[in-house]
């Protein structure tokens, strides 16, 4: 499996890092931003999916999402958005630009677990 | 007095959960007769969070100051490493926790609003002040034997000035 984790926060690069070698995914890549997570999601083909934060600089997690499902190469990598705004307009926000999953800070395993595997969280 | 800006039992509520889902640690609010503050070398983390400028809604601050050792503490488990010194990845490990933190309390004020990055002050002997913004609530906690303190702050009205 190969993964890209978006998240301005090392902490919390490293911290999805092991949550997803922990379903067996070691090939794992990280991006700051999600102006550097558009520019490697693009270079490559064979994600398998996307965690990504919503609060970063240069460019948010939304509207990482609204680029990436603009990309034909990209409209179908699973994106689950990982974030601390636990609204039910963001996760609408979210869902509707076209992320796959949408979980909050703080998480369980069994939460990102859930997520990737297809079931919206809440 | 004035009432809470968040009701204790929630703010407790988002502190508890943050520290035990994602460090798995425990955390007991502060008793009558103990003292939660800081002393000597601390940290402390600052979010920010506002409307737009035409919202006409007041900002927010929720600030985490806690000391050293729990802050060390906290990043050790965060980056699963050793932590004895000051530094860069510590310094983010203590801002998220604050963004969490924050984070889930910004659904408690004004949901919409925007969050800041993480500010995170580190050393001994400092004040720290938002001069736009007032102290409204304070909530003292124990990590183990580490005190912390949670403040939310509410921006001050303009004709104030």
């Amino acid at each position: 499996m190969k993964a890209l984790i978006i998240d301005d926060s090392l902490t919390m690069r490293k911290i999805l890092a092991r949550e997803v070698e922990k379903i067996g995914c070691h090939d794992i890549h990280e991006a700051r931003n999600g102006q550097e997570g558009l520019a490697m999601l693009s270079q490559e083909t064979d994600w398998d999916f996307v965690l990504l934060d919503w609060n970063m600089p240069l460019m948010n997690g939304l509207e990482f999402i609204k680029a990436a499902r603009a990309n034909p190469s990209a409209k179908k990598v699973p994106i689950i958005m990982v974030t601390t705004e636990n609204s039910d307009e963001h996760k609408k926000m979210s869902l509707d630009a076209g992320a796959t999953g949408f979980i909050t800070k703080p998480f369980t395993s069994e939460d990102l677990l859930a997520a990737l595997k297809g079931k919206h969280q809440g | 007095m004035q009432a809470p800006l968040i009701r204790p039992n929630v703010i407790r509520s988002i502190v508890f959960d943050v520290f035990r889902i994602m460090l798995k640690l425990e955390v007991k609010p502060q008793l009558a007769g103990e003292t939660s503050e800081c002393k000597g070398t601390k940290v402390t983390g600052v979010i920010t969070m506002s409307g737009t400028p035409s919202s006409n809604t007041p900002s927010y601050g929720v600030i985490l100051e806690m000391s050293e050792k729990l802050a060390f503490k906290i990043a050790a488990v965060m980056l699963q490493q050793e932590i004895n010194e000051w530094s860069g990845p510590v310094e983010d490990a203590c801002g998220e926790i604050a963004n969490m933190i924050a984070g889930n309390a910004k659904k408690h004020l004004i949901a919409t609003h925007i969050l800041s990055m993480p500010t995170v002050v580190y050393g001994a002997d400092y004040q720290w002040c938002m001069p736009h913004l007032k102290i409204d609530q304070v909530e003292n906690f124990f990590c183990g034997n580490e005190p912390f303190r949670l403040y939310i702050a509410t921006e001050i009205p303009h004709h104030h000035f």
